[in-house]
């Protein structure tokens, strides 16, 4: 039987996991020892790279700039279709990883001429310190920060990491309860309320849509991720339907058929979104910002790299619209 | 003579040593109380490689 007395609550994430001492949280980096709930891989990234803006994917923030792109192990979902599950769900000791403290984070993107780090690949939120200070001593820095997350975490870290992001790509994975349970064994209300409270306190957020075959797929499910996108968010939120291939637990599932896609960005387009993309397939346009009012091409990209940018000072090359986000 | 190589060499790339060494800085900073069974400081090496992560 457990002793009352020495049970840390960890209040990060809406799990609010009770760990007794010496056990960890279901994310298994976050553990009660000696009575204090500890970050278990503050400092140690398993994974360090520098990577194109686009693969976070963020297209309407400094586009064409690399983006020191770091994670350590950990992950308090457990999506069946995960692409990152050998880092996501696994313990911090069976991971390689090096010892990279804040401040060598900021000097490496430095170093690396990278204009903003991205905490990414699992779970930044579970490793909440860790992200927090590196993206605090960048900011001092000139450095910006970029979150990609899941967003599932209780209001107030949410909060406090809000002032410290510049820009964040929120994967929404359903707009259902259910399916959240089922496939990532977490809830849908506190992502929701997170993505809008990142929004409302200056974070450019894009959102991505993992477009799973018999999962997600259907045209209602399509509509109803636009159109909580342009409702709540507005419509210049860009929204990334992105096409998912086997992975891990969902590898009896086909992957998602290119025309599935362009069906989902005609249906973000119909919904009175200015700028849907079609990503991790190749579909003709399925990654080209149209400018909102011209229609022609204002940033065309293949793959990973810009083709063309014609956004000048923020605003579209041909006629001098505002084009939304953070260009430079 | 082959002895005597070795030294030169040594002598000759030890002023561009770092020290203390990463490994030995990468132990300090392990925090107290966690146990890692197997980190090395690899990954550093892969720093410009592109990630095979997603994301």
């Amino acid at each position: 039987m457990r002793d009352k007395r020495a049970i840390v609550v960890c209040e990060l994430c809406p799990r609010e996991c009770h760990l007794g001492p010496g056990e960890r949280g279901d994310c298994r980096i976050r553990a009660n020892l000696d009575g204090r709930l500890v970050a278990l891989t503050y400092g140690f990234p398993c994974a360090v790279h520098v990577d194109p803006m686009e693969k976070k994917p963020l297209f309407h923030f400094l586009p064409g700039t690399p983006i020191l792109s770091l994670a350590t192990a950990g992950c308090n979902l457990h999506c069946k279709n995960c692409q990152n599950w050998e880092i996501s769900q696994a313990n911090p000791e069976d991971v390689d990883a090096a010892a990279l403290l804040p401040p060598a984070v900021v000097g490496l993107a430095r170093r690396e001429g990278c204009p903003a780090i991205a905490f990414t690949y699992t779970e930044p939120v579970c490793w909440y310190e860790y992200t927090l200070d590196t993206a605090r001593l960048a900011r001092t820095a000139g450095v910006r920060s970029v979150l990609v997350t899941a967003a599932y975490l209780n209001e107030a870290p949410a909060r406090e990491l809000a002032s410290v992001m510049d820009a964040a790509n929120i994967d929404l994975k359903f707009m259902s309860e259910a399916r959240y349970r089922d496939v990532c064994d977490g809830e849908l209300a506190p992502i929701l309320r997170a993505i809008e409270l990142m929004k409302s306190l200056g974070v450019w957020v894009e959102v991505t849509n993992l477009v799973i075959p018999t999962l997600n797929d259907s045209d209602e499910d399509l509509r109803r991720v636009a159109a909580w996108v342009h409702g709540v968010l507005g419509p210049d939120t860009p929204l990334h339907y992105s096409a998912f291939y086997p992975q891990y637990r969902l590898r009896h599932l086909p992957p998602t058929p290119p025309d599935a896609l362009s069906r989902a960005r005609e249906i973000g387009l119909a919904e009175g979104l200015r700028y849907v993309y079609a990503g991790n397939v190749r579909i003709p346009d399925g990654e080209t910002t149209f400018c909102p009012a011209c229609r022609r091409a204002v940033v065309r990209r293949f793959r990973f790299s810009v083709l063309e940018n014609r956004i000048v000072g923020g605003a579209c090359g041909y006629c001098a619209e505002t084009v939304a986000g953070v260009w430079r | 003579m082959k002895r005597r190589k070795f030294v030169q060499a040594a002598a000759t790339t030890a002023a561009s040593w770092i020290w203390p060494s990463p490994a030995v800085r990468w132990r300090r900073a392990m925090p107290a109380g966690a146990r890692f069974a197997r980190l090395r400081p690899t990954v550093l090496a892969a720093l410009r490689r592109p990630s095979q992560w997603a994301g």
